[in-house]
């Protein structure tokens, strides 16, 4: 049969080749040490400029009797602990039903777990044994 | 030009003219539908602490292999990669094979959070993870897996536990040799890069810039990618795993400060891993010392561990049963979507099944 032209399909390409050559020219400007310094300087500035600003907020909201991030965060670390513990607790439940065998069944009835015998296909395809 | 050829010229522009109807329906239901659900297969989080999640998934056979299995996750984003969707899910396949699976998953660290480094990592959030899989499923011994950054976790886990409950070790994708980091290492240059600062003012590193650092090795593939996307917008197959790849990778998360110095500065500008000169809570990190069976599957376009970062790791681990697979794909594909499906699960199971029992 007669090959047809693919409409769409050099347009795909086109973009390939685009992609491909896009990022080998941008790479070799960023791969550049003058660039890389300039990423970096303004990488450091703006850190110190967002801890400059969280401070100046954390004022700010401290004088507005507002809580701060900070303050959320606190509390969010607290919620974490309590949480933690609760969870600590829960596994000792669990740890003290499964301990108990009777008090398993009744506190915790969880699914029957399968037994860890599984072999790989490959020893069931084995021969028995050598002949003797 | 003959009968055939403009039949055949009239039959693919009657088959894009049907595809242009189907992109403009596609389209509007990319825009106007939530994203697709994540997470799917039924799991138990069995373990939480702070940034750590552990999580057991509950067993899809009747019988499993004697030895559970530990994913540990990269630290940059979530371990739902594993578990885009049903039919797209690494979890689900390898529980149909067989395995009794516990991933660990790190939620974003907070701010009190901004302390740990490697020592908490390794001596602590993973031996912890490995108790409760042994005390979970009564075994001593554990298979760990390790995806990126995950894998050199593992790796410097396995090397300080050794010997230990470490039955096998397969890592994904994980630099080694970290002069060979290509553009990271040229960015993260100590001559010009302050990680004190940085971490010293923001305290943990916004997922942002780690996102960007990402972008930045390939500028134009996120534009290429969308011209990509509306091109097999029509295909629902395509738009599915594309969404459930595009979220997950745009997820990232904040890295721990402490761990982030650690990172830079010991492994990306010290080499120290792969000088074998790495200390973690006094102890020297020797791969070398690893002798469980070893896997290593990396990928032949990955844009993030350049083939040079990943090459030697297999040959400097002390294991005798050890291997090192190429398989195409880049560095997400490799573990998730079409790609993977066809080639590193099938080759995980296989590997696995027999060290397994």
């Amino acid at each position: 049969m007669a090959d047809t032209p693919d409409l769409f399909g050099a347009w795909r390409e086109t973009l390939q080749k685009w992609e491909k050559d896009t990022n080998a020219a941008l790479s070799s400007v960023t791969r550049d040490e003058g660039v890389t310094r300039a990423m970096n300087q303004s990488l450091s500035m703006m850190a110190r400029l967002q801890a400059k600003q969280a401070e100046v907020m954390e004022k700010g909201l401290a004088q507005a009797n507002l809580p701060s991030r900070a303050d959320f965060r606190a509390l969010n670390v607290r919620l974490d602990g309590i949480e933690r513990q609760l969870a600590r607790l829960s596994d000792m439940v669990r740890g003290l039903a499964r301990t108990d065998g009777a008090a398993a069944a009744a506190v915790a009835p969880g699914p029957a777990k399968p037994p860890r015998t599984r072999k790989p296909p490959s020893a069931s395809k084995k021969p028995e044994g050598p002949s003797k | 030009m003959s009968d055939v050829g403009d039949q055949g010229v009239l039959e693919k522009f009657r088959v894009e003219m049907e595809r242009a109807q189907a992109r403009q329906r596609g389209g509007l239901d990319f825009l106007m539908s939530a994203g697709p659900p994540r997470g799917q297969t039924p799991k138990e989080v069995v373990l939480s602490r702070g940034t750590l999640n552990l999580y057991h998934y509950a067993p899809m056979t009747d019988e499993v292999y004697r030895t559970p299995i530990l994913f540990v996750m990269a630290t940059t984003n979530r371990a739902y990669v594993f578990d885009l969707a049903p039919g797209q899910s690494f979890v689900e396949f390898m529980l149909k094979r067989g395995y009794d699976i516990y991933v660990i998953d790190w939620n974003p660290p907070q701010s009190d959070e901004s302390r740990l480094g490697f020592e908490d990592y390794i001596l602590d959030f993973i031996p912890s993870c490995v108790a409760e899989v042994q005390a979970r499923s009564g075994e001593d011994e554990v298979s760990v897996i390790g995806y990126c950054m995950g894998g050199v976790l593992a790796l410097m886990y396995a090397a300080l536990h050794t010997p230990g409950p470490v039955r096998n070790l397969a890592c994904f994708t994980t630099p080694f040799n970290w002069r060979e980091f290509g553009l990271f290492n040229t960015w993260s240059d100590q001559r010009y890069f302050d990680v004190d600062t940085l971490v010293d003012s923001l305290g943990n590193v916004p997922p942002e810039i780690i996102l960007a650092s990402f972008d930045l090795l390939r500028p134009a593939s996120k534009l290429a990618s969308q011209m990509q996307l509306w091109d097999n917008i029509w295909n629902d197959e395509f738009v599915k795993s594309y969404r459930a790849v595009d979220r997950w990778g745009n997820e990232t998360i904040p890295l721990a400060g402490q761990y982030f110095r650690q990172t830079i500065k010991e492994l990306m500008n010290g080499n120290k891993l792969y000088t074998g000169e790495l200390e973690i809570g006094g102890r020297r990190v020797d791969v070398g010392n690893i002798k469980a069976p070893f896997l290593h599957a990396v990928a032949e376009h990955d844009h993030i561990v350049p083939r040079a970062a990943s090459r030697e790791l297999v040959e400097k681990v002390g294991s005798l049963d050890k291997e090192e697979v190429v398989l195409r794909g880049g560095h997400v594909s490799l573990i998730a979507g079409a790609n993977a499906v066809r080639r590193l699960w099938p080759k995980l199971d296989q590997w696995l099944a027999e060290r397994s029992t």
